[in-house]
């Protein structure tokens, strides 16, 4: 008898064990509601009932973007209700751990490196046709819809918000206190750095837990010597021994050298470099445009460099009109081609993200894209209102890195950028290194 | 059907353990090898590209420091971990000294923090602007800061500390207790025999636990 219950006691051990290892069976989309929606005109579309999922930033001044933006919804589709969930990464970890178990919500926010494989996975759902059928081009400036086509000429994703590339920022009441004044071009700019740090202010608040910030860096530098930055690098046009990037390359070692960023930037995350740039104990700040809006309270102690600061004397009214990051690329709000709601998350997809940008401008002053006019409800503060002014300026915007599509490259220019801003590699050791694994990245 | 009552047993209890072990460590370590030859993009179907990945490895400059690094580390953990927890726990056994209780929980409330807990107060301690090395070095008047995470021997060594300092006193409880289990008249029969301190450490006190 004994052993009969130590028997059963096992086998129900075991099966306890197994029980959870049925996984979740595929989504399978609701055939009958998608074809009812694709036979339906797009204002009978617009009175549908329905429950989307959307997953996109939603923390911060995000959630207030996305809360207004959904609110705004209601006028289009008063009976769609949209469940936000927080995007928790930015390289697109989550969903492709999402999309491998079926479970990608109906809308998401896909980053470029991660576009292709999605559409090459038929996993998002082109969206041309869509595009054309709510005329999505009238409602914005031709520069959102540049470049935004995948391999196969098709449109996966898209993002009504207009360019958005680093700014490099400045604590208006730090460079008072020294007498300093921006920089437009390299000399200037060593000045500036020396000064701070013979101070004791930390001239650049890098928040170097993140590598972006320090390749962008790189690549501002790259293209005050006319090249086209590290985007140029993964494509083969240029050559990282290329005479721009081995100046750039020598510069950052230089300015490393005179204390250019603090010894703990490294594990200095974002929120203590904002800090560090807020209260004065760094004088300088690099950060994308949207760093305008979060620093809403404060703005007018922000200043930006409306030149180059890498720029060799001579050349700064040629350099100050090519910015780094904020190129248009395939990335954006897609559609899950699972979802049971196909075509109406495909409109609505599109028509947030027209309400998306408009709340963008009219909460935190961002530029629009829009052929509206949309204003923002408080007036920008001086440096914000100028950036915005100054945008029909630009004649180009270089790659963000995370835009980059070759990951091997990427990696190893994110690592060297560190280790050259660290301290740790020489400028020969960086372009060497870079170059070995480059030419092994591109075959 | 007859049952060898102990073989049968044995394998019918052992057998949810070997299922869990199975799953969780041998499949993916299977899979994992077999998918090194591969080029897999996380969402479509993997590709096979044979050595490719393995002579990217071979030839990668991260591959001999990331060597260095994890011998450094280890060797850094063992000997602080398993050191000072054997010298604690002696401490703890075998001198008279008050607030025994309190040394024991002391040592063991890292061993709780989570791992998040701990690095941010490590971060927050060795941050080479406002960390509290550096600043203390600075109050001090001494012109002695250091970039104790982003140097690459310095940074390794940071890094074993921290992760030494959480786990040290799992290792002293572990040891305490099989250095209690060690009869004290052996430790009187070393004194009678005249054995110093350091004999009756070494010839009682390390290879008597290891046999409990």
């Amino acid at each position: 008898m004994k052993r009969l219950i130590a028997l059963l006691l096992a086998v129900c051990l075991c099966a306890g064990l197994l029980a959870g290892c049925g996984g979740n069976a595929p989504a399978e989309t609701d055939s009958s509601l998608a074809a009812a929606q694709e036979a339906m005109t797009l204002e009978e579309l617009k009175q549908q009932t329905a429950e989307l999922t959307l997953y996109t930033y939603y923390v911060d001044s995000d959630k207030e973007i996305v809360d207004y933006a959904l609110n705004e919804m209601k006028k289009i589709f008063p009976n769609v209700t949209v469940i936000p969930e927080n995007r928790t990464d930015a390289d697109g970890t989550v969903l492709k751990t999402r999309a491998a178990v079926g479970e990608l919500s109906d809308i998401f926010e896909c980053p470029s490196n991660v576009l292709e494989s999605f559409a090459t996975s038929g996993d998002i759902l082109p969206l041309d046709e869509a595009m054309e059928e709510m005329d999505f081009a009238d409602y914005v400036y031709p520069t959102v819809l540049e470049n935004r086509a995948n391999s196969d000429d098709k449109i996966y994703a898209i993002s009504a918000l207009s360019n958005e590339p680093m700014v490099f920022y400045y604590n208006k009441a730090v460079f008072a206190q020294y007498g300093l004044s921006e920089p437009k071009n390299y000399e200037e700019f060593k000045n500036v750095v020396s000064t701070l740090a013979e101070n004791g202010v930390i001239p650049l608040a890098l928040f170097g837990q993140e590598k972006w910030p320090g390749l962008q860096l790189y690549d501002l530098a790259c293209l005050a010597g006319g090249s086209q930055g590290i985007q140029a690098l993964e494509t083969g046009e240029e050559k990282i021994t290329d005479d721009a990037f081995v100046n750039a390359a020598n510069m950052l070692a230089e300015l490393t050298q005179m204390g250019l960023v603090g010894k703990g930037a490294f594990s200095t995350n974002s929120s203590q470099a904002f800090e560090q740039f807020r209260l004065g104990q760094a004088g300088m700040l690099v950060n994308g445009v949207w760093y305008f809006g979060d620093a809403l309270e404060y703005g007018e102690d922000v200043g930006y460099f409306t030149y180059n600061p890498f720029a060799a004397a001579g050349q700064e009214e040629e350099a100050r009109k090519h910015l780094s990051g904020g190129q248009m690329s395939p990335g954006g709000y897609a559609v899950s081609a699972t979802s049971d709601n196909a075509r109406l998350a495909t409109m609505y997809m599109l028509y947030f993200n027209i309400e998306r940008a408009k709340a963008k401008t009219i909460l935190y002053g961002a530029v629009s894209a829009l052929t509206e006019d949309v204003q923002p409800q408080e007036p920008r503060y001086e440096s914000y209102q100028q950036f915005a002014d100054s945008v029909g300026e630009v004649e180009s915007y270089s790659k963000y890195e995370w835009s980059l599509e070759n990951a091997e490259v990427k990696t190893a220019l994110e690592d060297s950028v560190e280790m050259l801003l660290a301290g740790s590699h020489s400028p020969e050791d960086f372009i060497s290194s870079l170059d070995q694994q480059i030419t092994a990245a591109l075959g | 059907m007859v049952f060898k009552r102990s073989r049968w047993a044995q394998v019918l209890f052992v057998l949810p353990v070997i299922i869990i072990y199975g799953i969780i460590i041998v499949f993916p370590l299977v899979q994992g090898f077999f998918m090194s030859f591969t080029v897999w993009d996380g969402v479509n179907a993997a590709q096979f590209n044979g050595l490719a990945n393995y002579q990217k490895l071979f030839s990668s400059p991260d591959l001999w420091p990331s060597i260095r690094n994890s011998i450094l580390y280890s060797v850094f953990l063992t000997t602080y971990q398993i050191g000072f927890a054997t010298l604690f726990a002696f401490i703890l056994v075998n001198v008279d000294i008050r607030m025994k209780r309190f040394f024991k929980a002391a040592y063991f409330v890292p061993v709780l923090l989570s791992v998040t807990v701990v690095a941010q107060l490590f971060v927050s301690i060795y941050h080479g602007d406002f960390g509290l090395i550096n600043k203390f070095a600075e109050a001090m008047g001494w012109d002695w800061r250091q970039n104790w995470l982003a140097e690459p021997i310095k940074g390794i060594l940071a890094i074993a500390f921290a992760e030494s300092w959480k786990g040290m006193g799992y290792h002293m409880l572990i040891i305490y207790a099989a250095m209690r289990n060690v009869p004290r008249s052996y430790y009187e029969a070393a004194r009678i025999d005249g054995a110093s301190t350091f004999q009756q450490f070494r010839c009682i006190t390390i290879p008597l636990p290891k046999t409990n």
